[in-house]
């Protein structure tokens, strides 16, 4: 996109979130919704200094959210480093895809809380049950991701490369391998959504902290301003994410769409 | 002496519409320059795939030095019409794709590398990427990245096909520099009757359905430009010859 295009773009968004909050504040200013159902943003602000200073459930805020975000990462890189390499290597191998590729499509369309109280049974209520469950969201899209690319690739790379001396592992290592990073990336951005949209359920059930957990209690009690701090928490910390995930791409991602 | 050689070779891809080939028998030589020419479709490529052996023929055999060709080998190598060049890698990490492979020396690599780069007139872009290219540029890339192998045999897919008049000339009489200082059998496939013409000393005509050799004919105005040709009333006669034994 072009410098004057990408400010327009920018001018736009910004534009919609004006009036999203202009609204918001109109709203909440004429009472024209009770105040559970929308608070005001002075109060969220408020409550967000609030939460900052005296934590919630006795839990720090940051630590809320660093324990969050630490379960999505571990989640996340485990996903990746197992992800990746089964993906790429059932593209490539048949005997691997015959293998891995029904356990995958097993798992990938069911919703991840139709199994989360069978990994309670089975790994306990504790950090393992959690990160797994992120996990087992995760794994599909980088999976498929992965495994797709492998199937789209280039024929005549493949071809040049076994032309040029490259042995079949040579070519997985030198050709498949790069070729799927664009794919690879997408994949991951998919996955992080994924585990993300994930990670309220994972802290739903045996949990007493993480950010989807303070939403969930904080509903309990109608605490709509705590329930928004949260929600806005993880909805600015996605975006944020998603962002560097595509600063990412372009940078290691170079040459897409030049061939 | 006899490098390559195709016995009654016979092929049809399975559930395509791709050309098969059938009864095609040819014999080319060490440090000889060779064009296939034929109509589009008539089973040119299949014939390159088979010998570089990307496929196995149906019928006949295809042997190098004797023995058939059952796999790819950097011993044959192929310039595709879209060239296939590594869009991830740089200009020289392209070139030297093969040898990396191989794992020769490094110092060796180097030298075949500065040398190629300097023939090519690709000194200048070494460190560039292949998409910063322009096509006549990315077409040497191709080009250095299998001399720099020293295959016993080259081929080239229909590899100037895309590009304009002058980068083309550029392109024939960078192709004949290199190989005459590399001495490999080259494979050429085109369409084009003038490009047959100046690049081969030998043109295999490829014609009918499936495809077959035609006829195989020596030559005699090799490395002759159709632009110097214009007065020379044997070579017309000659390319029209060869035109109808294509048509």
């Amino acid at each position: 996109m072009k410098k004057t295009g990408k400010l327009k773009y920018l001018s736009i968004s910004l534009l919609t979130i004006t009036v999203l909050i202009m609204i918001w504040t109109l709203v909440t200013g004429l009472d024209l919704l009770p105040e559970v159902l929308l608070p005001s943003l002075g109060k969220i602000g408020n409550t967000f200094v609030k939460l900052w200073h005296f934590g919630y459930g006795g839990v720090a805020l940051y630590t809320h959210y660093l324990i969050t975000m630490q379960r999505l990462l571990i989640a996340v890189l485990c996903a990746i480093v197992l992800g990746i390499p089964l993906g790429l290597m059932s593209g490539y191998v048949p005997l691997i895809k015959a293998i891995v590729d029904p356990l995958i499509q097993f798992i990938r369309p069911i919703p991840p809380l139709a199994y989360y109280t069978l990994l309670i049974l089975w790994l306990g209520i504790g950090e393992t049950s959690k990160i797994t469950l992120l996990f087992l969201a995760a794994l599909p899209p980088i999976y498929i991701a992965c495994f797709d690319s492998v199937t789209r690739i280039d024929l005549e790379y493949l071809q040049s490369a076994s032309s040029l001396g490259a042995s079949r592992w040579q070519i997985f290592c030198n050709i498949v391998f790069p070729a799927a990073v664009p794919d690879i990336f997408t994949g991951l951005r998919s996955a992080v959504g994924v585990a993300y949209t994930t990670i309220v359920s994972a802290e739903m059930i045996a949990a007493s902290s993480g950010i989807g957990w303070m939403i969930i209690d904080s509903s309990h009690y109608l605490k709509s301003d705590v329930m928004f701090i949260g929600i806005i928490l993880l909805g600015v910390t996605g975006v944020l994410i998603d962002q560097l995930l595509k600063r990412l791409e372009l940078h290691f991602v170079h040459w897409e769409g030049k061939k | 002496m006899v490098l390559l050689e195709a016995r009654n070779v016979g092929y049809k891809y399975p559930r395509s519409d791709d050309q098969s080939i059938s009864q095609v028998s040819l014999a080319l030589n060490s440090n000889s320059l060779n064009v296939i020419i034929g109509p589009s479709g008539i089973g040119k490529s299949t014939l390159l795939n088979l010998i570089a052996g990307y496929a196995m023929p149906q019928a006949g055999e295809l042997l190098m030095n004797g023995a058939r060709i059952t796999q790819a080998s950097w011993q044959r190598g192929i310039v595709f019409q879209d060239m296939a060049l590594y869009p991830w890698l740089n200009v020289s990490q392209n070139i030297t794709f093969g040898p990396r492979m191989r794992k020769l020396p490094a110092t060796q690599i180097e030298q075949r590398l500065t040398s190629l780069l300097t023939q090519t007139g690709l000194l200048d872009f070494k460190n560039k990427y292949v998409y910063e290219l322009s096509g006549g540029l990315r077409q040497r890339v191709a080009l250095a990245r299998e001399f720099i192998n020293q295959p016993a045999i080259l081929m080239l897919d229909e590899s100037f096909s895309a590009l304009d008049n002058h980068i083309r000339k550029e392109m024939h009489q960078i192709l004949l520099d290199l190989w005459t200082s590399s001495g490999n059998c080259v494979i050429v496939i085109t369409h084009d009757i003038d490009e047959a013409l100046f690049l081969g000393q030998k043109i295999i005509v490829m014609n009918g359905d499936p495809g077959t050799i035609k006829q195989t004919v020596v030559n005699p105005y090799f490395k002759s430009n159709f632009d110097d040709m214009t007065s020379n009333m044997a070579y017309f006669d000659f390319r029209r010859a060869l035109l109808a034994l294509i048509e």
